[in-house]
């Protein structure tokens, strides 16, 4: 997968976190979008243009992230779409091979983590 | 024979098998009663009991006819006589008015140890102790059985071989028409398994009655059936601060609250007991002083054989202390519970933080040289902040019993590097400039967790280091791999070292040197998890040596 024209999509319950990453790759030039949690992320997804990568946090509610997946994989419109999973596990590595994610940002974030996997797959506006 | 003197031998005939019937159901009742009723006694008892039984029958039969027909007689006499002849277990024998032997049957021979022809003629003192002889017990049980009919006693006689038994000795006098003394019957019962048992009995209730009156530890005492004590040991004593002399006779409901008597909480505690055998409750309870303690409490209701309620035994605890820890023990849950909580609630606000701070550090123009500083700085607390929080976290996981190794294959020379990598920045700032000397060495444990153990143990060694060089070793031993780091700093005293591994315990002061004290303790639960050992040698002012041994296959 190579990098894409589109906005980021950062889909997390936490506000503090959401603006944070937002604030910061906005910094960068990427154009981002938010949703508080799952089913907003859906609702999101079905009135715009895919996104070019979506960082997704793994407990949410009301849909946490495996639901969420379980939704989004169904739809061939975003097969294409690569998901990278926030979490504060020290064991991400384990849900993130069991599913198909990119990969994993661990909290507390580093950004020089964060701006690769932005790198990677989507293009600053 | 005139037919008087038949009618009258008849009677004592009756009498004395109905005395046999008599001591035969003591007999039976003692046993039952000791619980001992050795072999096949029911049987034994049913057989002799019918077999004396049809005997009476017989009797009254042949005395009813004896006064119509008195030919029939000598017939009926003849089966009595064979009847005792045939008695094993009871000697039935015939004294004359002087006391010696008359007759003898198997019993006799069988308990006493003689043979009818050595003992007929014989004075029947021969089977007495020599010291009941001198006090002339055997004539003054005879004089007894003249003036009274009968004599009864129970006492140690000999056999012919030396042997004592305690005896049951029935005697009864023969008289005849006339009324004159003709001689004595004489039943002797061997029961001295019956006396063993009976004292073994009391014996053993005296034991125990002794056992729970010297029982300090317990409250055991008794109540009659409306409550008011009727026993009291020194466990109660001790427990209650009463005497059992002022407190015997006393309602128990002395030991409770006005409140707890006035709901009748006592009287409701025995009718419980009474109607399901057992009552058992905690509650507070107060001593003669007025203090008062946490009491768990056991009633039991007492019956008699019969089934009527006779009492109850009450066992009373303190329960203060245990009650104490429980509540410790809860406030300790608590702790962790809300521990776990917090740490997940402070760590997302604390990420956005950092995030924000990392990103403001990047995006500072070239001539914001002091402000880009100072935001590094602000980011540093916050990642100590970060790590504090992770440690609580580790805390509550491994307290909760929720830590889990993922082993994987690990180069761990490869690890220690890296870790060393890490801390290069911070080592250098302390002046301690970190010399490894590792030997290759791969094995199977949790990447994550032995990473932990290795920068906490660099992390120390840094931090206590006092500019010191700090050095790295790593070499495989065996089936282990051993991990040394060597500080030259403050050192640890011999005390300190046995504490350093328990949770919120350090050797240094906590305003010198931060942290929550809990490294070495979450790094000795991943140690000891991962099967392996952790230790230290110090010496105070000369620096310490912390040695870690992990079998380098995790076992299975």
């Amino acid at each position: 997968m190579s990098q894409r024209e589109g906005t980021i999509l950062i889909i997390d319950d936490d506000t503090n976190i959401r603006d944070a990453m937002r604030d910061t790759l906005e910094d960068e030039g990427y154009a981002v979008d938010v949703a508080s949690n799952g089913a907003d992320a859906l609702t999101y997804l079905h009135s715009h243009p895919a996104p070019s990568l979506i960082f997704l946090d793994w407990n949410m509610a009301p849909m946490n992230a495996t639901q969420f997946m379980a939704q989004f994989c169904k739809e061939s419109a975003f097969a294409h779409v690569p998901v990278v999973l926030i979490t504060a596990d020290m064991k991400a590595d384990t849900k993130v091979k069991t599913s198909r994610y990119e990969g994993f940002l661990r909290k507390p974030i580093s950004l020089d983590t964060l701006f690769a996997f932005a790198s990677r797959f989507a293009a600053p506006a | 024979m005139s037919d008087d003197y038949r009618d009258q031998e008849l009677a004592d005939s009756i009498e004395l098998a109905a005395q046999l019937l008599r001591t035969i159901a003591d007999r039976w009742r003692f046993r039952a009663r000791a619980g001992r009723l050795g072999h096949h006694p029911l049987d034994e008892t049913l057989r002799l009991v019918g077999t004396l039984e049809a005997a009476i029958a017989t009797l009254t039969d042949g005395g009813d006819e004896a006064a119509r027909n008195v030919p029939r007689f000598d017939a009926d006499e003849e089966r009595f006589r064979q009847l005792v002849d045939s008695v094993t277990d009871y000697a039935i024998f015939m004294l004359d008015v002087d006391g010696r032997v008359a007759s003898w049957n198997a019993g006799a021979e069988r308990i006493e140890g003689y043979r009818a022809e050595e003992i007929i003629g014989k004075h029947f003192s021969i089977f007495y102790p020599p010291e009941e002889i001198d006090r002339a017990k055997p004539s003054r049980e005879l004089d007894v059985a003249a003036r009274e009919g009968r004599y009864i006693d129970e006492d140690w006689r000999l056999r012919k071989d030396g042997g004592r038994f305690w005896a049951h000795v029935t005697i009864t006098a023969l008289r005849d028409a006339e009324n004159r003394l003709t001689g004595y019957v004489k039943v002797t019962r061997d029961v001295t398994d019956l006396r063993n048992a009976t004292e073994a009995l009391r014996q053993s209730e005296e034991r125990f009655r002794v056992m729970v009156e010297a029982v300090r530890d317990y409250a055991i005492f008794m109540l009659d059936v409306d409550g008011h004590i009727a026993s009291w040991n020194v466990g109660a004593e001790r427990l209650k601060g009463y005497r059992s002399d002022e407190i015997i006779g006393q309602h128990f409901s002395i030991f409770y609250s006005d409140e707890d008597r006035q709901r009748q909480h006592p009287q409701e505690e025995l009718r419980r007991a009474k109607a399901e055998g057992r009552y058992e409750e905690e509650g507070w309870r107060y001593r003669k002083d007025g203090s008062r303690f946490w009491a768990n409490v056991v009633i039991t209701a007492l019956f008699d054989d019969e089934g009527h309620h006779i009492g109850f035994t009450k066992v009373t605890r303190d329960f203060t202390e245990t009650r104490r820890l429980r509540e410790a023990q809860l406030a300790v849950q608590v702790r962790d519970e809300f521990l776990a909580i917090a740490g997940h609630e402070l760590r997302t606000p604390l990420t956005a933080l950092l995030l924000q701070i990392n990103s403001l550090v990047r995006n500072v123009p070239t001539d914001g040289a002091r402000l880009k500083q100072r935001l590094e700085k602000a980011a540093l607390a916050g990642e100590r902040l970060a790590a504090l929080i992770g440690q609580m976290l580790d805390v509550s996981r491994i307290t909760a019993g929720r830590l889990r190794l993922d082993h994987e294959r690990v180069e761990i020379d490869e690890l220690v590097r890296e870790v060393a990598e890490r801390f290069s920045e911070l080592a250098r700032e302390s002046g301690c400039a970190l010399v490894l000397r590792l030997e290759p060495v791969v094995g199977t444990w949790d990447r994550v967790r032995v990473d932990q153990v290795i920068s906490n143990l660099i992390g120390n060694a840094v931090k206590y280091g006092r500019g010191q060089p700090v050095e790295v070793e790593l070499r495989r031993d065996g089936s282990d791999v051993v991990l040394r780091v060597i500080d030259h700093g403050i050192g640890i005293s011999a005390d300190d070292q046995q504490k350093i591994f328990e949770r919120f315990e350090r050797a240094a002061g906590t305003r010198e040197y931060g942290g929550f004290g809990l490294g070495l303790w979450i790094s000795r639960q991943i140690v000891e998890a991962s099967h392996g050992t952790i230790d230290v040698a110090s010496e105070p002012g000369r620096g310490a040596t912390f040695t870690v041994r992990l079998p380098l296959e995790a076992a299975p």
